[in-house]
């Protein structure tokens, strides 16, 4: 008895535990944080910001609207990853909670209320969703959560094809699109979008560098234990799942603004599946991971296009030699080689033990190092 | 040291400003009178977006090879009033944020003068307030629902239209008791606005059986189960070509001897995407025509069958293929009507001009548009195939609904 | 009525054998699979293209079985083991790009029309009375998934099922007393592409299959698996079972469209009530 119920309990649980060494080497981020001056990198963001505002005023609608596309997954990116990379709970429901955002706020346009308004609106209502949704689920581990919330995710969706009289069903909805006076749809949408994408990337590298991300990733790490440190495990798993949906919905509600016309099918395996690479591909746990696994899923796509009836499968082959090559995601590349050569320069610290074949544990060996 | 980047950053942002300010603002853009973009003297480009990849390849590749075909022809002809067309397709993969992105990399990247023959009817609406901003005109849409917009023309029967036309067909053979199921997405609803507009019109027939299947499942058996059950004497599918040959089985193996009715997209008339996997089951089959691809002794078509042939493509000789050739065909036309006056505005004018002095194709019910709101709706005509003793036949002549 | 759960059974075949598949793969090797059914439909497109080339039907049903044993082996040794270091993630998302790039290669070489892997017995049908028939294919899938689901289970009582079970318990014990991981690793991959080999083959001898039956087969597939707490395989065998009738039921009784999120609402209170897998109560030590 005591050897069949150890392996029940390990075997799911061994999901997030596992994968620890993958996500510790893209925490080492959170330490480079503190690293550098400041200063310099509020400039460089300042800097940045100003370049990406300007991108509308030179570059076509299409470049602009492959921009918007990247910078609403990198949101929604942002926060899946603090759900399954920093609070290490593999909750499948996040596709559900942005199609929640985009209906919920071209519902309330089409109702009158202004755009600008149903953002932070559609977030706290799938936040309390997601809360809802949470509590039963935080109990589960590993898959038993994934697929619990992905029940529950898909159930939601199907809501959307039953709500005909106000969801338009399963044809779809038009969006009327907020636009600034005088100034494109397309352009209007960018700047929104890139006020939110900045505050959502400002505030969560807040949260996650301070005390809050590194109670969640004990809380990831420890599991139950931290109960110990006087920390309750169940409110910071919550709490995770609240803030990834209010996340999600924030995403969604720019997304239908986007695509100015949004149906059911949009947000089903074929939304969420390429949610879960941009996170992975990106980097769990990791801070910029989000955007960069964001703009791989888009851009890629793009340069494929030349590609006809192979892109797909160029699109698959892609993927297997990123994962493995970079385990730890694309940004552990930048990180690898920091460490190989600047870091060790600057900090005078050992270099990284190469071992043999991959990168990665590179990685994570300085990561552990760091952590030490 | 660490200002130097930001103020270069500033001064460049500042010429970007002032130098492409009009980028941005809604009152400029391709306005009716100017010269629109994609039409030179000796070119013009069309684009379209096609789902060449993913799960609806299948009509995807055979939409694709029909516009390939028709631009190849015209160009060895000499184009259009000495114009070459350079068409540029793109694949969305049947997902719908790439249908929108294509549209719009089209558009401001590639600068087409219209987007011709598009596929991705779920998609497609989403590009509709685009195409107004810019007013590119997209001539023959894959079987989207009218927008009714300046800018959008359909060139053949929609899927309502097509449903319309097989509940009249039920009705006029006797059936009684009709049974329907449809997928929960675009499709379904085609077939319920078909039923909402026919069904009043023939009080002795009574929907007995409606049910709906999820989108991408290959879930039908309790679908068919229930059908059966209910003893219809007809049932109308509105399912994609996977589910529609599934279900053609299913109902055969569970004796249902009726008659059963599919879009030209779901039914696949006149090829083989359907009724080649349900293989024995397809006998008696009933297929929507917006194209003519059944009939051997139409010149029109006979002229298709031997350039898809000469390609070497197989997905070329589809109905599919048909269909895009003929709209590709019907844009050359209308460009040559439009004379020198290239402008949008001269585009809506003589398209919508149509109504008087129709495009007659032979291959395709003629093209007759009209000014909006209906209008842009410029065929409505379908007809119906039979696949019987391993080959299709025509069963009923291209007609209106009631 | 008896139609309806003949048809759950028969599509809960299909759902529990690929969950097995997964299930095999998991506990040996440790990689949640999300490309097992693209490896059962690469497998059983290679017998359909024989088949059509006019081989005897044995032969092309011993071809895909090959196949899909080969393929699994393949799969393992090229991609899977030496990324196994890392954790759950970079494994599922290898197998995420896996599937993704299989189905792609099965579109480019065979195409998206649906097909079907004709049996000599496609086609006949059984009347039991009260204007009911069943056809033989159904009755195929069910006595071969409920075959398929025993044979497993008498493997893992072998010696090498044995190694296996210490490895799925614990890794670190399991090569300290002699247990060879790498060649488990490749028999479990092995097995796991014969299961799939077997179930997208017993749905083309049934119904139809394409690039698309992937997408939802695999999601059913992980639904069973959960039910048996990724480690029973008894419980994953039944829950499938259930899975599928309880869909047929929901759609027969309630809605068609509903079916598959009422499915997973189910699964979901399953879940909630017994957070370890619904058998666990009353799960034999099958491991």
């Amino acid at each position: 008895m005591s050897d069949s119920t150890e392996v029940l309990a390990s075997a799911p649980t061994t999901g997030p535990a596992a994968v620890a060494a993958g996500i510790r080497a893209n925490a080492g981020a959170a330490d480079e944080g503190g690293r550098g001056s400041g200063l310099r990198k509020g400039i460089v963001a300042i800097v940045a910001l100003v370049v990406l505002f300007a991108v509308p005023f030179v570059a076509n609608s299409y470049l602009v609207f492959v921009l918007s596309l990247t910078l609403v997954y990198a949101i929604s990116t942002v926060g899946f990853n603090l759900l399954v990379g920093w609070s290490g709970q593999i909750g499948l429901a996040h596709a559900a909670l942005f199609a929640l955002g985009a209906y919920g706020s071209a519902i309330s346009v089409q109702h009158g209320v202004p755009f600008l308004i149903t953002i932070p609106l559609a977030g706290v209502a799938a936040a309390l969703l997601a809360v809802i949704i949470g509590f039963p689920a935080v109990r589960l581990k590993g898959f038993f959560l994934a697929i619990a919330t992905l029940a529950l995710g898909m159930a939601i969706v199907e809501l959307l094809v039953f709500a005909r009289p106000i969801t338009g069903g399963g044809a779809g909805m038009n969006v009327d699109v907020w636009t600034l006076p005088g100034i494109t749809g397309s352009a209007s949408t960018y700047f929104v979008i890139l006020v939110v994408a900045a505050l959502t990337f400002f505030l969560t590298r807040r949260a996650l560098l301070g005390r809050f991300g590194r109670t969640l990733q004990a809380v990831r790490d420890l599991g139950p234990l931290t109960g110990s440190l006087g920390v309750s495990v169940l409110r910071y798993r919550l709490v995770a799942f609240g803030l990834s949906g209010f996340i999600a919905a924030v995403a969604g509600t720019l997304y239908s603004q986007l695509q100015t016309f949004i149906f059911p099918a949009m947000f089903h395996m074929n939304l969420l599946v390429p949610m879960l690479v941009m996170v992975f591909v990106g980097g769990a746990g990791s801070l910029w991971g989000p955007l960069v696994g964001a703009a791989f899923a888009v851009v890629i796509i793009e340069f494929f296009q030349d590609l006809g009836d192979q892109q797909a499968i160029a699109y698959g082959l892609v993927l297997m030699v990123v994962i493995a090559l970079l385990p730890g995601g694309l940004t552990s590349l930048f990180r690898t080689v920091r460490d190989s050569r600047f870091g060790t320069a600057l900090s005078r610290r050992k270099p990284a033990t190469p071992v043999p074949g991959t990168e990665g544990t590179a990685a994570a060996e300085t990561a552990a190092k760091e952590d030490a | 040291m660490m200002r130097k980047p930001l103020l270069i950053a500033a001064a460049a942002v500042t010429a970007l400003l002032a130098a492409a300010c009009g980028n941005v603002s809604s009152s400029s853009g391709a306005g009716g009178g100017e010269t629109p973009p994609g039409i030179t003297a000796d070119q013009i480009t069309i684009g379209a977006t096609l789902p060449i990849t993913g799960t609806a390849a299948v009509s995807g590749q055979g939409l694709q090879a029909g516009i390939q075909i028709a631009v190849d022809e015209i160009n060895a002809n000499g184009g259009i009033g000495g114009r070459k067309v350079n068409a540029i397709i793109l694949d969305d993969g049947f997902t719908p944020d790439r249908v929108v992105t294509n549209v719009r990399r089209l558009v401001s990247q590639e600068k087409v003068y219209a987007i011709v023959a598009p596929a991705g009817s779920q998609g497609l609406p989403g590009t509709w307030q685009f195409l107004a901003e810019n007013k590119t005109p997209m001539w023959g849409p894959i079987s989207p629902a009218d927008p009714k917009q300046a800018e959008v023309y359909l060139l053949s029967a929609t899927r309502a239209a097509q449903d319309s036309v097989a509940i009249d067909y039920f009705a006029k053979k006797g059936a009684k008791r009709l049974a329907v199921i449809k997928q929960d997405n675009d499709l379904g609803v085609s077939a319920k606005q078909a039923l909402d507009a026919q069904m009043p019109k023939h009080p002795d027939m009574q929907v007995v059986a409606d049910e709906t299947t999820a989108t991408g499942s290959t879930e039908v058996s309790s679908a068919v189960n229930k059908v059966v059950a209910a003893q219809p004497d007809a049932v109308l599918l509105a399912e994609d070509n996977t589910s529609t040959a599934l279900i053609l089985k299913q109902l055969r193996a569970q004796g249902f001897t009726g008659m059963v009715f599919a879009d030209q997209g779901a039914g696949g008339t006149g090829g083989p995407s359907t009724v080649g996997p349900a293989g024995e089951a397809a006998e008696g089959f009933l297929g929507g025509m917006q194209a003519d691809t059944v009939s051997t002794n139409n010149p029109a078509v006979e002229h298709w069958r031997e350039l898809a042939k000469k390609s070497g493509k197989p997905q070329a000789e589809s109905g599919f293929s048909l269909q895009t050739y003929s709209f590709v065909q019907a844009f050359a036309e209308l460009v040559k009507r439009m004379g020198d006056d290239v402008s949008y505005a001269n585009f809506q004018k003589t398209a919508e001009g149509l109504k008087s002095d129709p495009i007659k194709l032979g291959s395709i019910p003629d093209i007759e548009c009209g000014p909006l709101p209906d209008g842009h709706t410029c065929a409505r005509q379908a007809g119906i195939a039979k696949y019987t003793g391993g080959k299709w036949v025509v069963e009923q002549e291209f007609m209106a609904p009631i | 009525m008896l139609q309806t759960i003949v048809s759950g059974l028969e599509s809960g075949s299909w759902f529990a054998l690929l969950g097995l598949a997964i299930v095999v793969v998991m506990k040996a090797a440790d990689v949640p699979n999300f490309a097992m059914a693209e490896m059962g439909l690469v497998a059983t497109y290679v017998g359909i293209s024989l088949a059509a080339a006019g081989l005897p039907f044995w032969i092309t049903v011993l071809a895909t079985l090959v196949v899909g044993i080969a393929l699994g082996v393949l799969i393992d040794a090229a991609l899977m083991r030496r990324l196994s270091k890392y954790g759950h993630f970079p494994l599922l998302l290898m197998t995420i790009g896996l599937s993704l790039a299989l189905n792609a290669v099965v579109g480019l070489i065979w195409g998206h029309d649906p097909r079907s892997f004709p049996a000599p017995w496609s086609g006949v049908s059984v009347s039991v009375g009260g204007g009911v028939s069943i056809g033989v294919s159904q009755i195929v899938s069910i006595v071969v998934g409920l075959v398929g689901a025993v044979a497993i289970t008498m493997f893992f009582r072998s010696s090498t099922g044995a190694q296996m079970r210490a490895v799925a318990e614990n890794r670190a014990t399991a090569r300290l007393i002699g247990v060879n991981a790498g060649r488990l690793s490749a028999i479990a991959w092995g097995i796991g592409g014969l299961i799939a080999a077997v179930t997208v083959m017993l749905q083309a001898q049934s119904s139809l299959v394409s690039t698309i039956t992937p997408t939802s087969l695999i999601i059913y597939g992980f639904v069973a698996a959960t039910m048996g707490g990724f480690t029973s395989l008894i419980g994953t065998f039944v829950g499938g079972l259930i899975l599928g009738v309880i869909q047929q039921f929901v759609g027969a009784y309630l809605s068609t469209a509903a079916q598959f999120s009422v499915a997973l609402l189910v699964v979901f209170l399953v879940l909630v009530l017994r957070p370890d897998g619904f058998t666990k109560g009353v799960r034999l030590r099958d491991v």
